[in-house]
């Protein structure tokens, strides 16, 4: 226990007098407050230039229309008066184009019901853009239904649906929160998993090309050494994750910059238990794993291969993220939720929707607790000499074989 | 009773026999020599008498038995290779690994600063390792090897990137821990520094002990077929002598198989040559480093 402690204080200190931790620690939160507040302050001092420079002037000129078959027989009265011309002919809708006197002309064809066609005819043309419709498309669907403009407008939204759910921590489907909470939480625990697992593989490999280990190891058991890094490194990663949110929360607050969405928000504290909770079993899974890799790969550069295969688990997860979130109790979500590789942050993203089964996140715990210490104690055997001092070439099939046999 | 008892340890990597049929004792105060051509072996047995590395076959004693992990910190080693994280500062390096040889943090930092102020360092015990020059690097080495006062001290080319003053230190240093009665375990292929340091050596070639015993009667079994004769006037021509050639005043004469340094020494005062010098000459330990190493000759 005693080198556990202290190679777990040393990772620590390390880390934490690094520049580059240093850095991205408290260096990035702040040129991101720095780019936020000089960005809001340009938006706010110059919104209407800005406007203007990536938006078209609004139009003043009203458009025309030309409809020979008089299926538009009645101009709604929520048209502006003005703003919708009729023409008698396209001679003369044209004519007023080219006069500057409209900015469209529109050609109702006689068969628009059947067919469905309508010709738009304006000085500039954009390929890009699309039909915007406006105030012409709504008064050929108010014609369409005989000029009542409540039933078009009812044909246009026919649904206010209003959900009531009888599960008691049912997620809000109004509120934007219910995506952007569990949308950052899964992004968050990916980066971190990736980047604490990331720490521990590249500090093996510091110590392997710098031969420290090989004095390490006279000293220290390989288990406890195992042990101690990943307990500094993963404890350094948390640490870091808590700082980053607590830099951006008080800078952001100092700012008074705070989104109206966030205000008066706060995590539920279940939801903040579960998410550590999952980030150390998810660090202890691919810590473990990338602790494997650290103690065979003979040097850092054949490491990244490997390292891709092994996170794609969690990349899936990432890729996946849009359908667990538009439906988190389907099967593929459920499945991928109590799967341990994936587990580790699509259960945390269904947990910060809400609604979901206790007995689910449960398994999905215990599971990634037994398939992380199985890999913990695998990659422990491996933390033998025999495999961290030699410089054999590191193959999917020989990692695999040596982790499941030791040998 | 032996520090170190090696026997007959076979270790291999694959296809590849890194160490077969080695063996060696070493003893309490004494300082021996384990040589070697690169890739002979030398640091795979020391890693096999260390416990890092599980021979397949064999024995190794250390302090009389298997090495359990408390008697890990009655030893110090030094590989060649410098084990030192380089992106750190000396001081913060060295308590960390006196620290986890055992000792607590307030001697971790008393002995350090000690062996600093010692080899010299001690203005430099805020650098990072990289910014230190090779013999500072070397010299840090040693400490880390040296600050929990072991009783078993394995270095692997204690003298390398050290100049002249500071080779003659650690060799001071050597001498004085092993009155001491601590046992040197030391490799090297500067073999000046055997010949001059080390009581009895082994010598490894392709993983196997090619020559083993006190250094003087290894010197001794590769003798007997020259003399080095100096003389007052002229040599003349002698019997049994098949080669002679001139070494800053004196003559080297090899000898015929069969004719003895005391038929030479015997026909000179016969014709009666002033004899200022007359030695057998011994091979030095380079001499026969080459000859075993390349021409395979086992003792």
């Amino acid at each position: 226990m005693k080198h556990i402690w202290q190679v777990l204080r040393y990772e620590l200190v390390y880390i934490f007098t690094r520049r580059s931790f240093l850095f991205v620690t408290f260096g990035i939160p702040l040129v991101g407050f720095l780019l936020f507040t000089a960005f809001t302050q340009v938006s706010e001092s110059s919104g209407e230039t800005l406007n203007l420079l990536v938006t078209s002037p609004t139009s003043p000129l009203p458009e025309g229309f030309v409809d020979p078959a008089n299926l538009v027989s009645v101009l709604p009265a929520s048209v502006p008066e003005g703003q919708l011309l009729r023409y008698p002919d396209e001679a003369s809708a044209r004519q007023a184009l080219h006069a500057g006197e409209i900015a469209t002309v529109y050609l109702v064809p006689p068969d628009l019901i059947e067919g469905g066609r309508l010709t738009a005819i304006s000085p500039e043309v954009n390929p890009a853009s699309s039909f915007g419709g406006g105030w012409m498309q709504w008064t050929l669907e108010v014609n369409l239904v005989g000029g009542d403009e409540d039933l078009a407008a009812r044909l246009n939204q026919p649904l206010a649906v209003e959900r009531i759910s009888l599960t008691p921590d049912a997620p809000d489907t109004e509120d934007p929160l219910t995506f952007w909470i569990p949308y950052g939480l899964t992004v968050l625990l990916y980066l971190f998993i990736v980047t604490s697992a990331s720490l521990l593989l590249g500090s093996l490999g510091r110590e392997k090309s710098n031969r420290t280990l090989e004095v390490l190891l006279l000293s220290i058991p390989p288990r406890q050494l195992l042990i101690g890094k990943m307990a500094g490194l993963g404890l350094a990663s948390l640490a870091q994750t808590g700082m980053y949110l607590t830099i951006s929360s008080v800078l952001l607050r100092l700012s008074g910059r705070t989104s109206p969405v966030m205000a008066g928000f706060e995590l539920p504290l279940g939801l903040v238990g579960w998410t550590v909770m999952f980030f150390v079993l998810g660090y202890l899974l691919y810590g473990g794993l990338m602790a494997a890799v650290g103690a065979l790969v003979p040097n850092l550069r054949d490491a990244s291969s490997l390292t891709f295969v092994i996170l794609s688990p969690l990349i899936l997860g990432l890729v996946l993220l849009s359908l667990v979130l538009d439906k988190p109790m389907s099967g593929l979500a459920v499945s991928l939720s109590l799967f341990p590789f994936t587990a580790p942050i699509l259960m945390v993203t269904r947990l910060a929707i809400g609604g979901i089964p206790l007995w689910q996140p449960v398994v999905a715990a215990i599971g990634m607790l037994i398939t992380g210490v199985l890999v913990v104690l695998a990659t422990a055997r491996l933390f033998r000499a025999q495999h961290l001092l030699t410089g054999q070439p590191l193959t999917l099939a020989r990692f695999a074989r040596t982790l499941l046999t030791g040998g | 009773m032996a520090t170190v008892d090696v026997e007959n340890i076979r270790k291999t990597f694959g296809a590849q026999v890194a160490v077969d049929a080695v063996s060696f004792e070493v003893h309490p105060g004494e300082i021996f020599g384990l040589l070697g051509p690169n890739g002979a072996g030398k640091t795979t047995t020391i890693r096999v008498v260390l416990d890092i590395f599980k021979p397949e076959s064999g024995r190794v004693a250390v302090f009389g038995g298997p090495l359990t992990n408390e008697n890990k910190d009655r030893i110090g080693y030094m590989p060649e290779e410098r084990g030192l994280y380089q992106d750190q500062t000396l001081e913060r390096v060295l308590y960390y690994l006196a620290e986890i040889k055992g000792l607590s943090g307030s001697e971790a930092k008393r002995r350090t600063q000690g062996w600093l102020e010692r080899f010299d360092l001690a203005e430099h015990r805020r650098k990072k390792v990289k910014d230190l020059s090779k013999g500072m690097q070397q010299k840090a080495q040693l400490i880390t090897t040296l600050v929990h006062e072991p009783e078993l001290l394995i270095v692997d080319e204690p003298f390398s990137g050290l100049d002249p003053v500071n080779t003659q230190m650690v060799k001071n240093i050597l001498k004085e821990l092993a009155q001491k009665g601590v046992t040197i375990i030391m490799c090297t292929h500067q073999m000046h520094q055997v010949e001059e340091m080390c009581d009895r050596i082994l010598l490894v070639n392709k993983g196997a002990g090619v020559l083993y015993g006190k250094l003087a009667d290894i010197r001794r079994q590769f003798s007997g077929h020259a003399v080095n004769v100096r003389t007052g006037g002229p040599l003349p021509d002698l019997p049994g002598v098949v080669e002679r050639t001139a070494q800053n005043g004196t003559t080297h004469l090899a000898l015929a198989e069969g004719h003895t340094p005391q038929q030479v020494l015997a026909d000179l005062l016969k014709q009666q040559v002033l004899v200022e010098q007359f030695e057998i000459a011994v091979p030095s330990l380079d001499e026969i480093f080459i000859e075993v190493v390349s021409g395979g000759k086992d003792r």
